[in-house]
């Protein structure tokens, strides 16, 4: 009977190690971080009102580091957006003679696909990464523990105000990415010599955009930030670690932060065909 | 009428956390306020884990840990965060500090946490009564292992507390770290009712503090002053 458990199990490792076994993998971590995203909100909802005093602080702290400070960074991306998109598309619409449509490719290219996107990569890029840093840090060093002897929730403490404050910074930030590049674009157009009023210019873009846009652009942008939060925090947190392995989790929150954020755009691509 | 138990421990067998390996078996004890415990054993012999599940932070392979008269295992998560709140834990140096946060900072976590109005005039007067004033706005990295472990006791103590668990918190010091230590444990318990609870490689270490002593031996708990 132990021969058969034993012939079993190493059965069942050889499958999970092997060619093949990606799948259950990438299935097994879909499954942890359902079960993370569930903590998290359950503690979010159940813990709403305790400590603000000491929560509230730390979830501007997380605005501050995730928003204010990439501004200057999210004003140039947003410069240069403006000029690609123009750029590469003036020509070619000037060319069909339909430049009426500039505005309309504006609000399809960067409000609605790039814009979103661009920012949740810069976000994940500075603060995803600092945070898979920071709290795998805290793992090694058995941090964790110590805030539960103390009767401090780790859960409440230390991922509660990064997905509060990340999706409150990334839905920031992609605002400020689209407003720039609008803007921008149509200076390059303007320096393009096409024949185009900064009033036709937000005429078109009035005309293309619906309340639907904003709503979509909220959500979205909202969630890019908590699927950047929990994947960086659970990556961090989920399991015991030694300290030299912090770097691997940190490329690993990268990574699964990437395919988070394109698999939760297909889904809004998919909201935007429905309505 | 007898005091009420603050910990007991019946038939408990203490397992290593990460292996499940059963580390110290049949285990039955309990602490009594203001009693002072000392468990010594060699390492490796199981004094931490054994501390961890005393204190409620690890579950028990076997057995029945009570915290009050209250099953830690069963118990509801409010009763945990009380039961943790009026409890104070100091892991093995370092002692766990959060390395992000200062000193001052690191004192005044649990008391924010726990929604304690006077938290800023507490931890002033922590640092105080601690001689750590001058390191209150310190990171942890700069300060010694033995500095960040007296204000890792200090923060343990920070909120009102009645049980203090302290994981071999002399192993390494000199003598007037040893002294440091005796003297403030002394002090604080004159002023407050504190059950103590240390792990240590020697018995002797805590000197006249100690009232009661226990040793883990080849899987075994045996209480050496024959009390329980």
């Amino acid at each position: 009977m132990a021969t058969v458990s034993v012939s079993w199990g190493a059965a069942a490792r050889a499958v999970w190690r092997g060619p093949s076994g990606w799948l259950l993998r990438a299935l097994a971590t879909l499954y942890e971080l359902g079960a993370f995203t569930v903590i998290t909100l359950g503690v979010m909802l159940t813990k709403f009102r305790r400590a603000p005093a000491l929560i509230r602080p730390m979830i501007r702290e997380q605005v501050w580091l995730a928003g204010v400070r990439l501004l200057p960074m999210v004003v140039f991306l947003g410069l240069v957006l403006g000029l690609v998109v123009v750029g590469q598309t003036v020509a070619l619409l000037t060319r069909v003679g339909a430049h009426d449509f500039i505005g309309t490719v504006m609000v399809v290219v960067v409000m609605r696909e790039l814009g979103p996107l661009l920012a949740a990569l810069l976000v994940l890029a500075r603060s995803g990464t600092a945070t898979a840093v920071e709290l795998g840090t805290v793992r090694a060093l058995g941090e964790v523990e110590a805030l539960e002897s103390l009767g401090v929730d780790p859960v409440h403490y230390l991922v509660v105000p990064r997905v509060v404050g990340l999706a409150v910074a990334t839905f920031c930030l992609t605002t400020y990415l689209v407003l720039v590049t609008v803007l921008s674009g149509w200076v390059f157009a303007f320096l393009q010599d096409v024949p185009l009023t900064p009033g036709e210019y937000f005429q078109q873009l009035n005309g293309a955009l619906r309340v639907e846009d904003f709503v979509l652009l909220m959500l979205k942008s909202a969630a890019f930030g908590i699927v950047i939060a929990v994947v960086s925090c659970y990556q961090g947190l989920a399991r015991p670690l030694h300290v030299e392995e912090v770097s691997r989790v940190t490329t690993r929150a990268v990574i699964e932060g990437v395919v988070g954020c394109v698999v939760v755009d297909a889904i809004f691509l998919l909201g935007y065909l429905l309505l | 009428m007898s005091a009420e138990a603050l910990v007991e421990l019946d038939r408990v067998t203490v397992a290593h956390a990460q292996s499940e390996e059963p580390l110290v078996s049949g285990v039955t004890w309990r602490l009594m306020p203001g009693e002072f415990w000392v468990i010594t054993g060699d390492q490796g012999s199981g004094k931490t884990s054994l501390l961890l599940t005393m204190a409620g932070l690890q579950r028990p392979a076997a057995g029945t840990v009570r915290v009050r008269g209250r099953d830690v295992v069963s118990a509801s998560e409010a009763e945990q965060i009380e039961w943790r709140r009026r409890m104070g834990f100091v892991f093995e140096s370092p002692g766990r500090l959060l390395h992000h946060l200062t000193v001052a900072e690191n004192i005044a976590l649990p008391l924010k946490y726990h929604g304690e109005p006077a938290a800023t005039e507490r931890v002033e007067q922590l640092l105080t009564e601690s001689g750590l004033m001058t390191y209150a706005h310190y990171l942890p990295s700069r300060l010694s292992p033995r500095l960040q472990h007296r204000v890792a006791l200090v923060r343990a103590l920070a909120y009102p507390t009645d049980v203090l668990f302290l994981d071999n918190p002399l192993g390494g010091l000199g003598p007037s770290g040893v002294q440091w230590w005796h003297e403030f444990i002394q002090q604080w318990r004159t002023k407050h009712p504190l059950a103590v609870v240390a792990t240590a490689t020697d018995s002797d270490e805590w000197g006249q503090l100690a009232d009661h002593y226990a040793v883990l031996e080849r899987g075994q708990f045996h209480i050496a002053d024959g009390r329980n």
